[in-house]
């Protein structure tokens, strides 16, 4: 149970808040193995001042990873990295997935690369995750 | 709980020119409020009706509760203010200043003064003019926060700054820990630090209120659309809710704010071929809002 | 507010510090030119003109630095009341400029004091307070200049004319007009000093304290104004009577040259012999006695209002001053600055250490010449040579001299009260003998009428022309022209009234017109505090006088047109009821100036009223 080092860069003048970008970035950590179940993360006010925002902006991040199941409290000791479990509707799980592909295919698709090479990446990157610690149930 | 700031109907005429019009605006306590505002938006026009240095044309303003035609010295002693030129008697040394500072004020917390001022490099037995502008930005802002106000104003705190000292008066205003719960006004047209700092996003525009919601709700407000018209754009008097708008080789780049989805279909009612939705970021979102009469002089009215 | 007035003390303390050796070195250079404590006139003024202009010009820019936008709100914005704060500033701004003032003055009269026999009095330093106050004073009117929106605050300078201009005939009230003045100013100061600088003051006895002299200055301004549309139009179409004098007024008299002047103070007579007089003063020698009254000295005034410093007797290096502390002549001899003994009022001492009470003189004679000393009523002759001092001349019981003994090329003229004297002058030369006049004339009218007087020599005495704008009562000029004869007898020739008037009469009163109020009021201060003058007319004399009766009604009218003026402009500016009450009494009280004034004293701009 160790504090870890949360390797995530928010990037002002993005079109995305930068409590979602906090979000995504500490998803992403825990989809990545970079924060296994059971890490503690920073404080609040430690990670505002790691990233230099205001802590409030931390917080509403804080309550969104809460919210989706991803991190939990623990009574006066912090969040920690939480098993993994589903908190989404079946309906938001499909629309989130949607707007990942599309966002993928937007990107790929001026690449020279043809579909098979494509889902193969994607199928390599996927086999990844579920290598991953803690994500055995994601697909 | 009292409100920080409020006021009501707030005009404010210079001879012909309105510099406030209206202005109805309610600051609760706690957080950091950001004002943006293009120059002569009427923004130091608001400072100086709230600090009671000049006197509002009709309306009113009240300053932690206190009529602010009246204020008194124990209100004013509650509220910091820090102006965008730093002054300070230039003939004081760092030190003498200090001292005087602390003498008027009785809840001068002097280990908050010395955690700020340690985030700047300024040497105590120089005089304030010798002080460079950041330092003397510093030494500005430990008095300020140091006074324990439950108000302070902060009026383009960080112009002309290098971005070492920035970055330093940026830490200290966030990170200081203070025992009084401060509400901050930071005025600001550097739009990374708003994002960075700012709980809520007040916007000003001709000494009118155009914005006072949290930042991220506000560029929820903004939607950017790219169409093609060949029939060119409609009339902007008719587009609902229009910002601005650029021709950009063919295509027509909208701005509007309070639109839906639906305004797609508004576009595509009005002869756009095609239609997409970008995405819009904070400063874009601001501008579009600032420029709105600035880009349209013949849509006023 | 200590803290404040430490701050803006440092501000200024090098400036302090190098106005002070600046004025130390030009005390230094000036004491080689002239004796210290007898500065020129000039000297005087150039003094006064440096010390209230410099402060005027420190207190307006004092607090301009202050008022600019962020300053001023930096200022402002601290717990603590508007006028402690105002207290700090002008606390450190008025003992810099005392400091500037007094330090260099002590250094000097110290010196002179302690190295040199010159006398030295107790005016001699407190003179240092009269400067102060006066520099305060135009500080007070420089800071308020900058704080207060009203166009006219400059206006109140007027109030240093007031403490600086008479010679008040005691030291209250020398003192006490100029510490009213600092305490009026200083009060104006504070209700001025208000977080927002752009608002007017509204308290009835600020107004009323803001308008009495701004409109007292402005009675000056609009009389002034005739220049515009009286005088300079009058000169341009030629028939301004100052190059086209008017024949049948008094003054017409001023364009004629010699005996023409008696020719038409004659003209009219029905004298068999003013055919005659007239040809004799063709051929006399012309002479002229001035009747306007002298202030004499007073005990401890002002001694840059001395109208000699010394007696300093021809051939020797004797100086000898008058000590107003010890009411005594002291004399020193400039070589090796040898103590000559002191002069009393029974004569010579060896020391001023042994003069007695009776030795004392009981008013402060004013030094005439190289050896006489006048006060009202005696003229004394010093014998330096033979250490005397005699009576030169007593008027009679009950009559005093109101003016110094004038000195003409065939007579020596003294006007008393009661009398003009005229003496031999090889007489009044002489050493030894008392003085005793030619002729005795009385004074056919008051004297204080009497604007001056011609005299012609004849064979057998002197002819001499009285005249005067008032001469046969207020408004009525007339002349008059007399025989006095060797050896006694005064013969009337003619007295002549003149009709015509050189201006018209709303010109002519034209401060009694457009402010009876304002006029009384001057001339009763001026009266109270220089008795003497007779330029200052006292109420009691003005509300005796017969002015036309369509200075009246104007008067009254413009009066009555100003109230309601003030009324409708308060109304127009939406001020509250104290405030218009106020702006209608000043109207109907001071008149015009309280128009100009109010105007002064509110926004110019139509946007400003429309709250």
């Amino acid at each position: 149970m160790s504090v870890s080092n949360v390797k995530i860069q928010i990037v002002t003048g993005d079109s995305r808040p930068i409590f979602k970008q906090i979000v995504d970035g500490v998803r992403m950590e825990i989809a990545t193995g970079g924060l296994p179940v059971g890490t503690k993360l920073p404080s609040v006010r430690g990670l505002a001042m790691q990233l230099m925002i205001n802590a409030n902006t931390v917080a509403k991040a804080y309550n969104e990873l809460t919210a989706q199941g991803l991190v939990e409290p623990r009574q006066g000791l912090g969040l920690f990295v939480s098993e993994p479990r589903q908190l989404l509707s079946e309906e938001e799980q499909q629309k989130r997935l949607k707007s990942a592909v599309d966002n993928l295919v937007n990107e790929v698709a001026y690449l020279d690369f043809g579909s098979e090479e494509i889902l193969r990446e994607v199928q390599k990157a996927l086999t990844k995750l579920d290598g991953a610690p803690g994500t055995d149930d994601r697909d | 709980m009292q409100n920080c700031i409020e006021t009501n109907d707030l005009t404010k005429r210079f001879g012909k020119k309105l510099a406030l019009k209206d202005f109805t605006l309610t600051i609760e306590q706690g957080g950091i409020h950001a004002i943006v505002g293009s120059n002569g938006a009427g923004k130091s026009t608001l400072f100086r009706l709230l600090l009671g240095v000049s006197t509002p044309t009709s309306g009113t303003a009240r300053l932690l509760g206190a009529d602010c035609r009246t204020l008194q010295p124990e209100i004013r002693g509650r509220v910091g203010y820090v102006n965008e030129e730093h002054t300070l008697p230039l003939w004081m040394k760092a030190k003498e200043i200090t001292a005087h500072q602390r003498a008027f004020y009785p809840k001068w917390n002097q280990k908050t003064f010395e955690s700020v001022i340690g985030y700047f490099d300024v040497d105590q037995n120089q005089k304030v003019a010798g002080l460079s502008r950041g330092e003397r930005a510093g030494l500005n802002l430990s008095m300020a926060l140091a006074q324990s106000p439950d108000l302070l104003i902060l009026d383009e705190p960080t112009l002309g700054l290098d971005v070492v000292a920035r970055q330093s008066f940026l830490e200290a205003l966030m990170f200081t820990e203070t025992e009084a719960n401060t509400t901050i006004i930071y005025c600001s047209h550097q739009m990374e630090e708003i994002e960075r700092v700012a709980d809520r996003l007040i916007i000003m525009e001709r000494g009118e209120l155009k914005n006072n919601s949290s930042p991220d709700d506000f560029v929820e407000r903004v939607s950017y659309w790219v169409a093609e018209i060949p029939s060119g754009l409609p009339d902007k008097g008719k587009i609902p809710g229009y910002l601005n708008a650029r021709d950009i080789e063919g295509q027509c780049h909208i701005l509007v704010a309070d639109q839906g989805n639906d305004f797609g279909d508004f576009l595509k009612k009005n002869g756009a071929t095609a239609v997409a939705r970008n995405p819009v970021n904070l400063e874009r979102a601001v501008n579009a809002f600032l420029t709105k009469n600035h880009s349209a002089p013949d849509s006023r009215a | 507010m200590l803290q404040i007035f430490k701050s803006e003390f440092l501000r200024y303390r090098t400036w302090t510090l190098l106005a002070m050796v600046a004025v130390l070195a030009a005390y230094a250079f000036l004491a080689k030119l002239f004796p210290f404590l007898s500065a020129p006139p000039e000297m005087t003024a150039i003094s006064y003109i440096v010390a209230v202009g410099g402060s005027l010009a420190f207190g307006l820019v004092q607090m301009l630095l202050h008022r600019r936008a962020n300053h001023w709100t930096y200022l402002v914005h601290r717990p603590l009341e508007p006028k402690q704060i105002y207290f700090g500033l002008s606390l450190a701004g008025m003992l810099s400029i005392a400091l500037v003032l007094v330090i260099p003055w002590l250094i000097m009269v110290v010196g002179i004091d302690a190295f040199t026999v010159t006398v030295v009095d107790t005016r001699h330093y407190s003179y240092v307070l009269f400067m102060v106050f006066c520099a305060l004073t135009g500080y007070l009117v420089g800071s308020l200049t900058a704080l207060n929106p009203s166009k006219g605050s400059i206006l109140l300078a007027i109030l240093l004319l007031i403490i600086m201009n008479p010679r008040p005939s005691n030291d209250f009230a020398q003192f006490a007009p100029m510490l009213v003045v600092l305490a009026v100013l200083y009060a104006l100061n504070i209700v001025s000093f208000k977080p927002d600088l752009s608002t007017h003051v509204r308290k009835p006895w600020a107004i009323a304290l803001m308008a009495l002299p701004m409109c007292y200055a402005l009675t000056y301004g609009l009389a002034m104004s005739t220049l515009i549309y009286y005088h300079i139009p009058r000169f341009i179409m030629g028939t301004h009577p100052d190059n086209n004098p008017i024949n049948g007024t008094v003054e017409f008299i001023w364009s004629l040259k010699g005996a023409d002047r008696v020719a038409y103070a004659l003209e009219g007579s029905d004298n068999g012999n003013a055919d005659f007089y007239a040809k004799q003063a063709e051929l006399a020698e012309e002479g002229w006695i001035s009747t306007s009254a002298w202030t004499y000295p007073r005990r401890g005034q002002l001694h840059t209002q001395d109208a000699q410093y010394a007696l300093t007797p021809k051939g020797t290096s004797d100086v000898w001053q008058f000590s107003h502390d010890q009411m005594l002549m002291i004399g020193h001899s400039r070589i090796g600055q040898k103590p000559l003994g002191a002069i009393g009022m029974q004569g010579f001492i060896d020391s001023a250490d042994d003069a007695t009470d009776a030795d004392r003189f009981n008013t402060v004679p004013t030094m005439v010449g190289e050896k006489f000393l006048a006060t009202p009523e005696v003229i004394y002759q010093v014998n330096f040579a033979e250490r005397r001092l005699d009576i030169k001349h007593a008027p009679e019981a009950g009559e005093h001299y109101i003016g110094r003994p004038q000195m003409g090329e065939n007579y020596v003229a003294l006007v008393t009260n009661k009398h003009v004297l005229m003496f031999d002058p090889h007489q009044v030369a002489d050493e030894y003998e008392a003085a005793v006049p030619e002729y005795v004339i009385e004074h056919p009218v008051p004297v204080s009428i009497i604007a001056s007087i011609d005299t012609y020599r004849l064979v057998d005495g002197y002819l001499l022309t009285y005249y005067g704008p008032n001469f046969f009562g207020f408004d009525q000029p007339g002349s008059m022209v007399m025989h006095a004869k060797l050896g006694g007898g005064v013969e009337v020739i003619n007295a002549r009234h003149y009709r015509e008037q050189r201006h018209p009469a709303w010109v002519r009163h034209f401060m009694e017109k457009i402010s009876p109020a304002l006029h009384v009021m001057d001339n009763a201060y001026l009266s109270s505090v220089e008795p003497t003058n007779a330029d200052y007319t006292s109420p009691s004399e003005l509300l005796a006088r017969e002015y036309p009766k369509p200075i009246y009604w104007m008067a009254g009218l413009l009066m009555l047109v100003s109230a309601a003026v003030n009324f409708l402009l308060s109304r127009r500016h939406g001020l509250s009821r104290a405030e218009t009450v106020t702006w209608t009494l000043l109207g109907a009280c001071l008149s015009v100036p309280a128009v100009v004034a109010f105007l002064l004293m509110h926004p110019w701009r139509r946007e400003a009223l429309d709250t």
